[in-house]
């Protein structure tokens, strides 16, 4: 049984739906003073780049006026976190920390006094850099302005604020260690599984969560919900997974946020591609690809047919004619006049493909309803290489019932029908980002600790005896 | 004494001079309460209702008729409403819905020139404004970064071919949008011709801007923008509702109460009839020309001048239709752009009225279609004239600068609306002024035949309506001929001030949008420090 | 842009359309009168003979039969003889042998007054969408209406979409269609 519900990279949603689009690449590096040898500048570049890839600012950066000077609210099942600041402030962020303590830090998920930190913080990612990697990450970073700005320490409900039981789930999900080159592969491949395990971290949010909310052994990038979106199966399954994309569809969707005649990126993973992946050189984006295409095909029981392979045209304008009730339309009637103008009444967009067709589309056509309603409610906004692509948050205009009943609309007749039951309860939870909380997880943390309480006051008491 | 009000500010009106002045006290921090005749409407249902509306030809007819919150056309209560009886039948674009006639425009967003404040002084003239130009500059760039306004701050929009102009502080907001090739090669020919021809700047989204998409050419910016791209008044009621006014829709305010020299309360009626009573420490009536006039009126303040109603201006215009003879392809991007602007100003104006000739941009289908079957042509011939027409029906709309004049004017009808409340009736004639700037205007057109080498359609139609209501209530230094000062402050009431175009003492040839949100941000930025 | 999906006037695939440019009208052979596809099952013999004419007159064979009701209804609502006169019509025309409205146009038939002012009747109501005026005005069909068929892909239907943001400024500057 797959858990629904992670470590949600929340707040993600909130920075790529506003588009911003101050990515590490931008963030504070001209202000500082220019490095004095090359090799420090190579080394500075280098941390740069890192950073772009690992998209640290995503979750770092809360005002891009104010890069890495963390702050941002991360929600989780078990309370808020706040980011912590990675400017080199002295006392507020991590001007006094040691090479060896930041390098620590992204390989044992350990902290300047040495505790555990949240995995939040994706240490079991960054576990695989290398440790001249690391240390140039932190290079960069101690080159950018200090930003006083201290964050108030993390506070969970109990037991989830005691961090030596972090030491159990590091047991169970965490093996630390550089990522190894496999010499039976192609140096793109590789290439690309450093990309991809050590820094971009795909799995994040691709991977589904076990039931302690670590990654899913076996089931790696055959998708995860990140807060009410849902970060879809990309493996190499052909109903599931992205097989039948071409190799020219992930590089342009990588690249440019756009698959034409396919797909357009929305929610957190626009914001991905806005603030890192659009960044990166074509051969990083062509060494993605080929590991990509080379990782085991998965298919989930929900995954029924292949996201790019439903709708047909239909314009049922002639129905609909002098003959709506705008007082209490219906899902095709808010169709019309919402999204016809730009989707076209036959739901195939435009020839030249700026506004997408709804036929054949990736997000349409998935098994679930998620990202369907969460574009419809939040709208897209992505800026990369200079030009906007916008469509308009219809949550501002629209009630939930009116969402719930577009959708089925949409669903119905270029989706796949047998999910067109989306009602406005379903929307309203969507539309607060309600996390569900993981009712095991907890029962299962109680547990464990009532384990080990009831083992500590037994040896206690035998003790005593 | 009460010291209780029900609001700060109670605005009278929820167009885009309402909304702008509503969202600006209530940023400020003001209780505000914007009061709406009409309903709210979403656009969606806008936009369906116009696919779905059978009169094509009367943009108003998409939008609701209401018995109490007639439009100036469009429906049985509409047509009925303005009871015009004078020589010409004014009957400018007039909407009542929350966010206003702005919903149903075409955008242009001009400034008016330094020259056009100074109409009297300059060419004797009209009347002067008791501002200047510079005193405005500031909010005119204020209110194209309000709106959205997309243009070229390179052009000399004075037609005088001189370089940029009029002097701005700031640049355009959005960059113009990119001109259709019908656009380009109408501009071409005519430049050519010695001719000025020059972007014609708009409250379109030519890249996204705040929460509008951008325009994508859906060529129906009236009667409306499906996705609005194109500025239209309910963004900044949205926003004014969001910053904390209270918006009451279906509200029509019938009655202004005095108490001595000052407003104290807005008297309106609800569609049943029931009547409500706010009071406020100021008010700000943004009614547009036509109503904002007939609520004086009927409460009989403001108007010791005698000026109410009177000095009633247009931009009433004349019209050229044609068939050039290479296909130019209208209909791409928005329906309007560029305008010639060689009679924009000048020593002319002592002798004649100003123009602007603007260039339509719209989808000729319909007009061609149904001048190809009224002369009998069916068959596949139809169908490859329609294209063959289509791509080449040129529309030219010339308007022309007007002058005060008393005897234009607004007063209230002895016939009733529906809630029992007058009707305007309006009084309207062009004078010699206008029409030896029409004899000017047509030579051009003329020549426009010539250049284009064009069959023509439609001339000499008569009279448009310009849609752009200016003068009723008319701004001046004098308290004995202007009703309000240069603040948009009534002269005989401190707390009543008006935010709509019908201050407007001396208009240009441009769309007066721009220049009356401007002075609506002014008059919000006084009363916010004064209230 | 906008299209329902009988379209006869341009035989794209949807998916792999270009850029908004001209698109070739590829009208269908026009159909005589008598060559038309059978009634749908249950419409009464009018009915059919009805969508006949009206196919024939717009030279159009996939004209829906709901447009065809919409304005039969609207058109004999204004006027009680209309039906009868274009009974008549239809039956003129198929007695002539006329095979399509070309020949029709060039026949004596639409010399005649009668004849000519329901053709156009109908061809206003399939052309421009409406019959009447004012407040006497009736939808028959606005995306549907032939006058937009013969721009398709050069310029909008309007309050649709022909291309994305700024399409016209990166149309070819060669005339476009």
């Amino acid at each position: 049984m797959r858990t629904v519900g992670l470590w949600a990279r929340l707040v993600v949603t909130s920075l790529a739906g506003l588009g911003l689009a101050a990515g590490a690449a931008r963030a504070g590096g001209d202000a500082s003073p220019a490095p004095a040898s090359s090799g420090e500048a190579a080394t500075l570049a280098r941390g740069r780049y890192l950073v772009t890839v690992a998209d640290c600012a995503a979750c770092h950066t809360q005002d891009p006026a104010q890069a890495f000077a963390g702050g941002v609210a991360l929600k989780t099942p078990f309370g808020t976190l706040l980011t912590p600041n990675l400017t080199p402030d002295r006392e507020t962020g991590i001007g006094a920390w040691s090479d060896e303590q930041f390098y620590r830090a992204l390989h044992l998920g350990l902290g300047a006094r040495d505790e555990h930190l949240y995995p939040l913080f994706p240490y079991d990612a960054y576990t695989k850099l290398r440790r001249a990697d690391v240390l140039a990450i932190k290079a960069y970073l101690f080159s950018l302005p200090a930003i006083r700005h201290a964050i108030p320490a993390a506070k969970l409900e109990f037991p989830f604020d005691q961090r030596w039981l972090l030491g159990l789930w590091n047991a169970l999900n965490f093996r630390p260690g550089e990522l190894q080159a496999d010499p039976t592969r192609t140096e793109s491949w590789n290439r690309g599984a450093y990309l991809v395990e050590a820094l971009a971290d795909c799995g994040a949010c691709h991977t589904p969560r076990n039931l302690t909310l670590g990654p899913e052994i076996g089931a790696q990038f055959a998708g995860a919900m990140v807060g009410s979106w849902r970060a879809y199966n990309i493996t190499t399954d052909p109903v599931g997974g992205i097989a039948d994309w071409s190799d020219a569809d992930l590089t342009a969707y990588l690249s440019t946020g756009v698959a034409p005649h396919k797909t357009g990126a929305v929610g957190p993973m626009a914001g991905v591609i806005e603030q890192s992946l659009s960044l990166l050189p074509a051969q990083d984006i062509a060494d993605i690809v080929s590991y990509m295409r080379r990782i085991p095909g998965i298919r989930l029981r929900t995954q029924g047919q292949s996201r790019f392979s439903w709708g047909q045209l239909n314009n049922p304008v002639i129905d609909i004619r002098g003959n709506e009730d705008l007082t209490h339309p219906s899902g095709r009637t808010l169709y019309f006049g919402n999204c016809a103008a730009c989707h076209e009444g036959n739901g195939g967009g435009t020839p030249d493909g700026a506004y997408p067709s709804l036929v054949h589309n990736t997000v349409v056509g998935a098994s679930e309803a998620n990202n369907l309603v969460m574009t419809l409610l939040v709208g897209v906004h992505r800026t990369v290489q200079g030009r906007t692509v916008a469509m308009p948050a219809f949550g501002a205009i629209l009630s939930d019932a009116e969402i719930a009943a577009l959708a089925n609309y949409v669903l119905n007749t270029y989706g796949d029908p047998g999910i067109a039951h989306v009602d406005a309860t379903i929307v309203a939870a969507w539309r607060a980002e309600v996390l569900p909380t993981p009712a095991l997880v907890t029962a299962l943390w109680y547990g464990v600790g009532g384990f080990f309480g009831v083992l500590v006051a037994g040896a206690i008491w035998l003790r005593r005896r | 004494m009460a010291t209780q009000f029900d609001a700060d500010v109670i605005v009278v009106g929820s167009g885009v001079l309402g909304s702008l002045t509503a969202h600006a006290l209530a940023t400020a921090g003001k209780a505000v309460i914007l009061l709406e005749a009409g309903p709210r409407v979403p656009r969606w249902q806008l936009v369906e209702r116009f696919r779905n509306v059978a009169d094509k030809n009367d943009s108003n007819r998409p939008y609701p008729e209401l018995a109490w919150a007639p439009k100036s056309s469009g429906g049985p209560h509409s047509d009925d409403y303005l009871q015009n009886v004078g020589p010409l039948t004014y009957r400018p674009g007039m909407l009542k819905l929350v966010g206003g006639t702005t919903w149903n425009w075409r955008s242009a967003c001009w400034r008016l020139l330094p020259n056009d404040f100074r109409l009297r002084t300059l060419y004797g003239v009209g009347r002067d404004w008791p501002i200047d130009y510079a005193a405005l500059e500031p909010w005119y760039g204020r209110a194209e970064q309000a709106l959205g306004v997309c243009g070229n701050a390179a052009d000399d929009q004075s037609g005088h071919g001189d370089g940029a102009f009029p002097p701005r502080s700031a640049e355009y907001p959005l960059p113009m949008l990119p001109w259709s090739f019908y656009t380009r090669a109408i501009a071409t020919h005519l430049r050519a011709a010695g001719f000025a021809f020059c972007d014609e700047p708009s409250a379109r989204a030519s890249q996204p801007y705040a929460q509008r998409p951008a325009c994508s050419g859906m060529n129906n910016c009236s009667p409306i923008c499906p996705i609005g791209a194109q500025y239209s008044g309910d963004v900044h009621a949205t926003l004014a509702e969001r910053a904390g006014a209270e918006l009451r829709e279906n509200a029509v305010a019938f009655r202004l109460e005095r108490a001595g020299a000052k407003i104290v309360a807005v008297h309106y009626k609800s569609p049943d009839g029931r009547e409500t009573r706010l009071s406020a420490r100021a008010f700000v009536v943004a009614a547009h020309g036509i109503e904002t006039p007939k609520l004086l009126l009927m409460s009989a303040v403001a108007n010791a001048s005698d000026q109410v109603g009177r000095n009633l201006m247009d931009h009433t215009g004349i019209g050229l239709t044609l068939l050039a003879r290479e296909a130019l392809w209208p209909g791409q991007g928005p329906v309007q752009q560029g305008a010639m602007l060689r009679w924009r100003d000048g020593e002319f104006r002592r002798r004649h009225a100003a123009s602007k000739h603007a260039l339509g941009n719209a989808v000729a289908n319909r007009p061609v279609a149904a001048r190809l079957l009224a002369q009998g042509i069916i068959g596949p011939e139809l169908d490859r004239r329609i294209r063959h027409d289509a791509a080449r029906y040129v529309q030219i709309m010339t308007a022309f600068e007007m002058l005060p004049e008393p005897g234009n004017r607004v007063t209230l009808s002895d016939q009733k609306d529906a809630l029992g409340l007058p009707k305007p009736q309006i009084y309207y004639d062009v004078d010699d002024y206008v029409r030896a700037g029409a004899v000017v205007a047509q030579q051009d057109h003329r020549r426009f035949v010539e250049i284009l080498q064009a069959e023509v359609i439609a001339a000499d139609a008569g009279w448009r309506n310009g849609d752009h209501i200016m003068g009723s209530t008319i701004m001046g230094a004098d308290p004995g001929n202007s009703v309000v000062d240069g603040d948009c402050r009534t002269h005989d009431h401190e707390n009543l001030f008006l935010a709509t175009t019908g201050v407007i003492p001396a208009g240009g040839v441009v769309d007066p949008t721009l220049t009356g949100a401007a002075l609506a941000l002014r008059l919000a930025d006084l009363i916010g420090r004064s209230v | 842009m906008a299209r329902y999906d009988s379209d006869p006037y341009t035989r794209r695939d949807f998916l792999h359309a270009g850029a908004c440019a001209a698109g070739t009208l590829a009208l269908l052979a026009p159909a005589s009168l008598s060559a038309q596809m059978p009634p749908a099952a249950g419409a009464t013999p009018s009915a059919a003979a009805q969508v006949a004419l009206c196919r024939f007159l717009c030279g159009f064979p996939k004209l829906d039969p709901r447009l065809v009701a919409h304005a039969f209804a609207a058109l004999g609502a204004a006027d009680r003889g209309f039906g009868a006169r274009a009974e008549a019509l239809g039956h003129a025309i198929t007695s002539a042998g006329l095979p399509d409205v070309a020949a029709f146009r060039d026949s004596p038939l639409y010399a005649d007054a009668t004849h000519r002012a329901t053709a156009l009747a109908l061809l206003g109501a399939f052309y421009l969408g409406v019959v009447g005026t004012g407040d006497a005005a009736h939808l028959i069909g606005y995306e549907a209406s032939l006058m937009f068929a013969s721009t398709q892909g050069v310029t909008p239907i309007p309050s649709y979409a022909c291309g994305g943001p700024g399409y016209w400024g990166l149309v070819d500057v060669a005339a476009p269609g």
